[in-house]
């Protein structure tokens, strides 16, 4: 009896682990920016470089583009009467600035979709 | 029979009683030691050096911006019997609106991209603060 009941308790329990990873827009990296100057390159220059902004902000005569790469990753696991699920988002963004002749004035860039991490909830973050 | 009682238990439970333990991370907390080197006047490229990039970024006034910063950490640990008694909130981001959630500090600077003051908080009731638009936030 034992023989077939602990095969169908595992066999319960094995299909409620799961993993996901979701990833939005193509990873960005600091040499994409290697390209883009601040008192020199233009709008133009810098749409060719890295491609059509996720979002374009209108700030007066002046506007910026924002690039961005979202990655998530996330845990679940269904044991019996236990749920544990932890999610973690992370992302590179990349904000270009510019002036009124749409000359880039400012760049802002963070690189950290690479640190989401699979994890449990209790777990500190490496 | 008494395997027959655990696999029974297994099967059957789940369906009415269950304890959940979740957690949800969105984004890394701001340096405060980077923050705390901004002063007053400070350029925007030094402070994009200091924060990174916002998570968002909106006009200020019609001459200057405000760039804001957070992070959400969302922990829920509860028992459910029959219907949920935790109060279980999905978490997501969406990028071009502020979940209410999140928190952080929000920059203001003047047309010269100088920095005037900074204010902490939910983003979302800072975005409507310096916004003053209700509906760029999400319910």
């Amino acid at each position: 009896m034992n023989r077939i009941l602990w095969p169908l308790v595992i066999a319960l329990l094995l299909p409620g682990c799961w993993i996901a990873r979701t990833q939005t827009n193509i990873p960005l990296t600091p040499s994409q920016l290697e390209g883009v100057a601040s008192g020199s390159t233009t709008a133009t220059e810098v749409v060719e470089l890295l491609g059509a902004p996720s979002e374009v902000v209108q700030l007066g005569k002046r506007s910026a583009y924002r690039y961005q790469h979202v990655m998530s990753k996330g845990i679940s696991v269904w044991l019996g009467i236990v749920f544990l699920q932890n999610k973690d988002t992370q992302s590179d963004r990349v904000w270009i600035w510019f002036d009124e002749n749409d000359v880039v004035s400012h760049v802002g860039a963070s690189f950290e979709a690479d640190r989401a991490e699979y994890s449990l909830p209790w777990s500190d973050r490496e | 029979m008494k395997f027959a009682a655990v696999f029974l238990a297994l099967v059957w439970l789940p369906g009415c009683f269950s304890w959940s333990w979740t957690r949800e991370e969105i984004e890394l907390p701001i340096i405060e030691e980077s923050l705390a080197q901004l002063e007053y006047g400070a350029s925007l490229d030094e402070c994009l050096e200091q924060l990174g990039a916002p998570l968002y970024l909106w006009e200020y006034r019609k001459t200057g911006i405000a760039l804001a910063w957070g992070s959400l950490s969302r922990r829920d640990l509860g028992l459910s019997v029959s219907v949920p008694i935790s109060d279980q909130a999905s978490g997501s981001i969406n990028y071009n609106h502020i979940d209410n959630d999140i928190q952080g500090v929000v920059l203001v600077f003047d047309e010269d991209y100088r920095l005037r003051w900074i204010r902490r908080g939910f983003l979302s009731d800072l975005a409507q603060e310096t916004r003053g638009l209700a509906a760029v936030v999400d319910d």
